[in-house]
């Protein structure tokens, strides 16, 4: 027996003893792609599947890569990922310059790609979708053999849906407000060029709640910089509302900044010197339709505080007028990075039930945090790892913030 | 202390370099001007200190115009601690120097005490040689060799020259004199002649006066005591020993002085025993037709064969050659000689009855008969002149011997009436020339103390600022410190000596900068005030280190104030960092008003109530900044608008044309000139008198008069504006002085720093002995730098007995040619002197004005300096402080323009404040440093100087906008990355 197929094997008992571990569909399919990924060595991994019920395409459900695959999708029959479906019949393009693709590029855009392969999720009843992987981590073309594995792993993580539930309707994303494509940031500092962001690709849609995660480090803050238009890229685009301002100047900036961006900082950083109404008043006047300050300080439960100063408030409260702040220019998008890290959990859970019900009144929220417990009220996860995005996952069923518990 | 505790140390200097910097720059400010002006001040007293040592100087100078007999000298220095003296005499003498005439003061030569230095050529040896005073040689180009011909007969001194015994010196040394240090022309002093006041002093050997025109006795006794020796005439010591000294002086005066009145009265009393038949003789000779001049000289001549025989006489029988007295020879002779001038029509009784020989001969041998034919000479000396001027005219002649008569029993009657007149006794601090250094003194020192302390201050602020930013900046790792077991006065040690260096290098620099900038600035500008040459610098050590104690005091207690609240604190709670700053509810959000304000409002008035050590160190800085510029300007312009004052609205003439007293009609010429001039004149008398004072103390005044009630008085007025600032109510018609009130008008200074009073009694004493004593009747507006009095034509008369008689005529010559006009008026019969006083006061203004204003540009350049320094310092710790502020609200899209305004906003509202403070700061200040730098006469323009206001306004307005322009810039630089690491 030779090492490939050890690994086959190996692969497969995980991947079974993880859907028998699983709860939900959800879990099984995350836990199995993971798995699949780390063993087929794919550097991006995207499992696509039909909405019967919806628009009757394919869309992608789970996936692992850099690319921001959300809003993607493909008719049965169009497409490397259109015809796996169709036919039932695994794609292989291994030598992807060879036989390139558009469809793939299109979907891709933004990494080179080398070799795919794609292979349909069929369970015993009929085809569900299909499995598309991209390009090898370690640069090399995918294999024969890698299909193959690849194509007795999508059997596999099919049976886990065979055995459970329906799988869920897709994500009904909103119009994409922010697009980033790859964005790079690179510091200079005294030991050379420091690269911090490594090519991020991500879209921000209208209402969605949006939460970055990932190690201390990887560059959330950084990216949340660039999109908030604090600071710019080293090189990729940044466009919101199609207006492009990965090279804005200044004045741009900061006009982008203030018609568009709500911030929430970990600090809270309230004027000190201004009472609660105060602070919002003076964030107000800066925008044309402005929130009316009272009403915002009602939405986040401080109206009986208005006339108090920052100092006169506990941390909770004082978060609270933060996010009423933000809220009062009406923006856009509300950028918050990591607004419950200084608080305690009865706090923190105070202050995230506000921001839920500030989403679920329309806003769009991108926040990054620590904590993987709030991931679970996101409608999006965004993780990072060492400057890259590494996976999304959409949030079928997010939860309230009274859920949360950690 | 450990090496890491070092490094810490100048890590956190390092990091405050520009706090720590401007403790330095303002510990240097306080200490360089402190010490520099008061050590200029000490370079002008040591320096004078030395020209007083060097010459030996009096302690004490005792006059008596009447003269101080050998007695009165013996019992001086008979007095407790009068160690040395000397006698010597002094008199008024004027001369002509090209057509002008100068008055001053002449003096004898000493041996001991009051040694003049000579500058150039060698001091008198002979009767005619002289020595004259190197201020007013080298300003009317007097050398050695010239000769000068003082002036025989001046109507100030009816005596004229009679004391002494040439007219015409040479030039033989340019001097200095103890007595005058001082350059500045008024404090020589006072004179008989000419205007009243002494240009200049010149020095004669004592044998070239005639002492026996003071009544064989001399008119100045100076003294030393050597219980004064080695002190400064303004140490304590001093004082109280001199006090001493002069009370015991005084009292021996009054009775001494009493007895010389007496005895000259007496004298003069058998003068007029004597002369008085002469005059009757000569009356009856001129009623018989014989004319006073034949008269007199047959007089004269039967009386000088007399006394050549009594002189032959009284030798031969010296020699031996005869050994008696009166030869039958000689007595034949004498006898021819009395019958002689018997026959001639004078009554020989005069003379005594010398029928008897033996009364004849004891008369011959003490001398008292010589000495009464003498003093006859002399008397008959006056009738010869009046004579000669009475022509043939027999009315005249009588009238003549009439004058003569009147004038001795006049002098008689002034005599007898001078029942208070004592010995004038001065001390060194009544010294004019002393007193110039005192004042110099006493105005670097207000200035010094009230600059020195706004340094101090704001220094301690800064100091204060800067400590408690350290402080706080450090907070978790002084909490770690102590948690580490660190006691708190080693965590303490760190920051002590954090403004311990501070001050060290401070105190370094400023004393450097004291003895090299500040002394050199001020003593450039003084040292032409006075007679040393190049002021030698001063430099105190003890004073050094006490300003640098008082300085590091200061400094340590404002560092122990700002570290403590934190020190205090336990480590667990300095560990939590440092608290955010606390906003509270103020008492003014209660108000209907405050809930209707714009935000705008709101936010500035939120943000100057919570950030108390901002607010209150611009409002210092700026207000501060201001007050200088307003005080410095202020003290600048208000001492030459106050000469523009007085001469635009007060003296309405330029110049004064001085009337040659000896030449007859000289008014009427000399009003006919002018009239021909077509320019505003009026006659006046003026003179400088003595004033006694009701607190006893005496000064000079110029006392002046219009000639004459009616036009002459009019004219005087609209020449001389009497701006009445208090007056008794019935002195005044309307509001207006009226000249006709039986009273003195003095200037204002005299009530102002005296404390003369309407209603007081005053006395005047002209230096020729009359005097009176008058009622104040108020005061007047006066800016120049003399004690002026002003009577009424008729408040004269009834003083003096006599009308004023007018001696110079005040000009207005602005309107006219001036050259032409002084060509007529020096071509006028009776011309003595002319000057443009407007030029002349204004050269003395512009001369101490060169003071004021070194010290007002060494105080506009500081507080420059220092407002820069401090408003810097705030701003960019503002601008720090508010960083995490500003980012926020440039994240929310605050543009850089937003933000910057949302800082100067606030600088805007606390510049406004602060300018207005400071200008009412300004104005107060203003107001008393002129208070603080007027000396006895001086009186300055008060009032808040507009000018002064807009430049402080102005300078401060262009300041902070320079200061927020640097400071804003660094908002430039934000990142709003940062927001993550705050
Ligand atoms: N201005 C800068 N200069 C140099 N390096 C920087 C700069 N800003 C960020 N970095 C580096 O970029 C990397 C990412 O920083 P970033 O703040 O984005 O991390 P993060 O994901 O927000 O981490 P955390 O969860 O700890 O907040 C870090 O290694 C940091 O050192
Ligand atoms: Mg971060």
């Amino acid at each position: 027996m030779d090492r490939s197929m050890l690994t086959y094997y190996k692969t497969i008992g995980e991947i079974q003893s993880c859907i028998a571990a699983s709860q939900t569909l959800d879990e099984a399919l995350h836990a199995s792609l993971k798995i699949i990924v780390e063993n087929s060595q794919a550097a991006n991994a995207v499992i696509w599947y039909l909405d019967k019920k919806g628009d009757k395409k394919l869309h992608p459900y789970y996936w692992i890569s850099p690319i921001d695959l959300t809003s993607k999708k493909y008719s049965p029959g169009v497409g490397v990922v259109g015809t796996t479906f169709a036919n039932e019949q695994s794609t292989r393009l291994l030598d992807f310059k060879a036989t390139p693709a558009e469809d793939v590029i299109h979907t891709f855009e933004g990494i080179d790609i080398d070799s795919v392969i794609c292979v349909p999720l069929t369970n015993a009843h009929e085809t569900l979708g299909c499995i598309e992987f991209v390009n090898r981590a370690d640069g090399n073309l995918f294999t024969d053999e890698d299909a193959d594995v690849c194509e007795i792993m999508a059997m596999m993580a099919a049976m886990a849906i065979d055995e459970n539930e329906q799988i869920q309707d897709p994500w009904e994303a909103g119009n994409v407000l922010m697009t980033i494509r790859g964005i790079t940031r690179e510091f200079q500092n005294a030991s050379g060029v420091v690269k911090v962001l490594k090519g991020v690709n991500l879209d921000v849609y209208d209402g969605e709640f949006l939460v970055l995660l990932g190690e201390s480090g990887c560059g959330k803050s950084t990216l949340l910089n660039i999109i908030g238009g604090m600071d710019q890229p080293t090189s990729g685009t940044f466009t919101f509302l199609n207006k492009d301002y990965s090279t804005a100047n200044q004045n741009e900036l900061t006009e982008f900044r203030r018609k568009n961006i709500g911030f929430i900082f970990q600090s809270y950083n309230l004027m000190p010197n201004l009472n609660a109404l105060q602070n919002l008043r003076l964030i107000a006047e800066l925008v044309e339709t402005p929130l009316d300050p009272d009403l915002a300080l009602e939405i986040v439960g401080l109206s009986e505080r208005k006339t108090s100063y920052p100092s006169q408030l506990s941390g909770g409260q004082q978060q609270r007028v933060s996010i009423a702040r933000a809220l009062v220019k009406n923006p856009k998008i509300i950028l918050a990075d990591e607004p419950t890290a200084a608080l305690d959990y009865a706090t923190s859970i105070e202050v995230l039930q506000v921001l839920e019900k500030v989403v679920s009144e329309g806003a769009t929220m991108v926040m990054v945090t620590h904590n993987e417990e709030i991931t679970r009220m996101a409608n999006r996860v965004v993780r990072m790892r060492n400057g890259k995005v590494y996976e999304i996952t959409v949030n079928r069923h997010p939860a309230h913030a009274t859920d949360l518990v950690w | 202390m450990k090496k890491t505790q070092l490094i810490e140390l100048f890590c956190n200097i390092k990091a405050t370099f520009v706090s720590f910097f401007s403790i330095i720059m303002f510990v240097a400010l306080g200490v360089g001007i402190f010490l520099g002006l008061g050590w200029s001040a000490d370079a002008v007293r040591t320096n004078a200190e030395a020209a007083l040592k060097q010459g030996n100087f009096e302690h004490f100078n005792i006059t008596f115009p009447v003269g101080l007999t050998q007695e009165d000298v013996e019992a001086i220095s008979a007095l407790d601690g009068i160690d040395d003296f000397e006698m010597g005499f002094s008199s008024s003498v004027s001369f002509h120097l090209r057509n002008t005439g100068h008055s001053g003061i002449i003096r004898s030569l000493t041996k001991n005490i009051n040694q003049a230095q000579v500058l150039e050529g060698k001091l008198p040896k002979a009767a005619n040689e002289i020595a004259v005073d190197s201020v007013f040689a080298y300003s009317y180009g007097i050398k050695v060799g010239d000769t000068l011909v003082m002036d025989h007969d001046s109507a100030a001194d009816p005596d004229g020259m009679q004391y002494l015994y040439t007219e015409s010196y040479e030039v033989t040394a340019i001097v200095t004199h103890p007595a005058y240090v001082s350059s500045d022309s008024i404090t020589r002093g006072i004179s008989t002649t000419g205007s009243g006041s002494a240009e200049f002093f010149m020095l004669i050997i004592p044998e070239a006066f005639d002492a026996s025109a003071f009544g064989d006795a001399c008119t100045d006794v100076y003294v030393r005591s050597n219980s004064l020796e080695g002190y400064d005439w303004t140490d304590q010591t001093y004082i109280d020993t001199s006090e001493k000294i002069l009370a015991s002086i005084n009292k021996l005066g009054s009775t001494r002085s009493q007895a010389r009145i007496e005895e000259l009265t007496s004298q003069l009393q058998s003068l007029m025993d004597i002369y008085n038949p002469y005059l009757d003789s000569a009356q009856k000779a001129v009623e018989k037709g014989t004319s006073l001049s034949t008269y007199v000289d047959l007089t004269q001549k039967a009386l000088s064969e007399v006394s050549t025989n009594i002189q032959n006489a009284v030798d031969a029988y010296e020699d031996g050659r005869s050994s008696r007295l009166l030869s039958t020879d000689m007595r034949v002779k004498i006898q021819a000689g009395l019958l002689a001038a018997k026959e001639a029509g004078i009554d020989t009784s005069v003379l005594g009855d010398y029928s008897n020989p033996d009364k004849l001969e004891e008369a011959m041998l003490d001398g008292s008969l010589l000495k009464a034919l003498s003093t006859c000479d002399t008397q008959l000396n006056k009738l010869a002149y009046l004579a000669q001027e009475a022509g043939d005219n027999k009315d005249a002649q009588l009238a003549a011997i009439k004058t003569v008569r009147q004038e001795a029993t006049s002098t008689i009657d002034t005599l007898k009436s001078v029942e208070n007149l004592s010995w004038t006794t001065t001390g060194r601090s009544q010294n004019l020339s002393l007193l110039t250094v005192d004042a110099f003194k006493q105005v670097t020192g207000n200035l010094r103390f009230t600059m020195a302390s706004l340094f101090l201050i704001v220094g301690l602020l800064v100091c204060y600022t800067a400590i408690s930013r350290i402080v706080r900046e450090q907070i978790t790792s002084i909490g770690t410190k102590k948690a580490l077991g660190l006691r708190r006065s080693e965590i303490t040690l760190s920051y002590l000596l954090y403004s311990f260096f501070a001050v060290l290098a401070g105190v370094i620099i400023g004393a450097t900068a004291g003895v090299w900038i500040v002394e050199f600035i001020t003593n450039s500008a003084v040292d032409s005030s006075f007679v040393f040459g190049q002021l030698d610098p001063y430099f105190s050590l003890t004073d050094t280190l006490a300003i640098g104690a008082v300085e590091l005091i200061t400094i340590w207690a404002s560092t122990l104030i700002a570290c403590y609240s934190v020190l205090k604190k336990h480590a667990v709670q300095l560990l939590k960092g440092p608290e955010p700053p606390k906003a509270k509810a103020r008492f003014y959000e209660k108000w209907a008003i405050w809930q209707r304000l714009p935000l705008y409002t709101q936010s500035i008035v939120n943000n100057l109530f919570n950030d108390k050590v901002r607010v209150f160190g611009s409002l210092v800085g700026i207000a501060g900044c201001t007050a200088l510029v307003v005080t410095a300007m202020t003290i600048d312009l208000n001492v030459s608008d106050t000469f523009t004052v007085q001469y635009r609205d007060i003296y309405h003439y330029t110049s004064i044309v001085q009337l040659d007293p000896d030449v007859k009609d000289a008014q009427e010429n000399m009003e006919a000139t002018l009239a021909a001039a077509n320019v505003p004149y009026a006659p006046m008398m003026r003179k400088t008198m003595g004033l006694y004072l009701p607190d006893g103390s005496v000064t000079a005044a110029t006392v002046e008069a219009p000639s004459a009630a009616g036009k002459p008085t009019d004219d005087f007025l609209t020449l001389f504006s009497l701006n009445v600032t208090e007056a008794a109510p019935d002195a005044l018609n309307g509001t207006n002085a009226d000249l006709s009130y039986e009273g003195i008008w003095l200037s204002e200074a005299l009530r102002a720093h005296q404390g003369v009073k309407v209603g007081d009694t005053v006395r005047i004493v002209s230096l020729t002995g009359e005097q009176c004593e008058i009622k104040v009747a108020g005061f007047f507006e006066y800016h120049l730098k003399d004690n002026k009095a002003v009577l009424g034509a008729a408040a004269y008369e009834s003083l003096f007995g006599t009308a004023p008689q007018a001696n110079c005529f005040v000009v207005d010559v602005s309107q006219t040619d001036e050259s032409a006009l002084t060509k007529s008026i020096v071509k006028t019969s009776g011309y003595y002197s002319y000057w443009n006083d407007k030029t002349s006061q204004g050269a003395r203004f512009a001369s101490y004005q060169s003071l004021t204003r070194t010290v007002v540009l060494v105080y506009l350049a500081l507080s420059a300096l220092m407002a820069f320094l401090v408003l810097l310092n705030l701003n960019v710790m503002f601008i720090e402080e508010k960083k995490r502020d500003l980012i926020v609200l440039m994240i929310n899209g605050f543009s850089l323009r937003d933000a910057k305004r949302y800082i100067y906003r606030d600088n805007i509202v606390l510049t406004i404040i602060g300018i207005i403070l400071g200008v009412l700061l300004g104005m107060l200040m203003g107001y008393l440093s002129i208070l603080s730098i007027e000396f006895s006469t001086d009186s300055y323009v008060h009032s808040p100087n507009l000018i002064a206001c807009l430049a402080g306004v102005a300078s401060s307005t262009i300041l902070a906008i320079i200061v927020n322009i640097i400071a804003l810039r660094r908002i430039d630089k934000f990142r709003l990355t940062d927001i993550n690491k705050m």
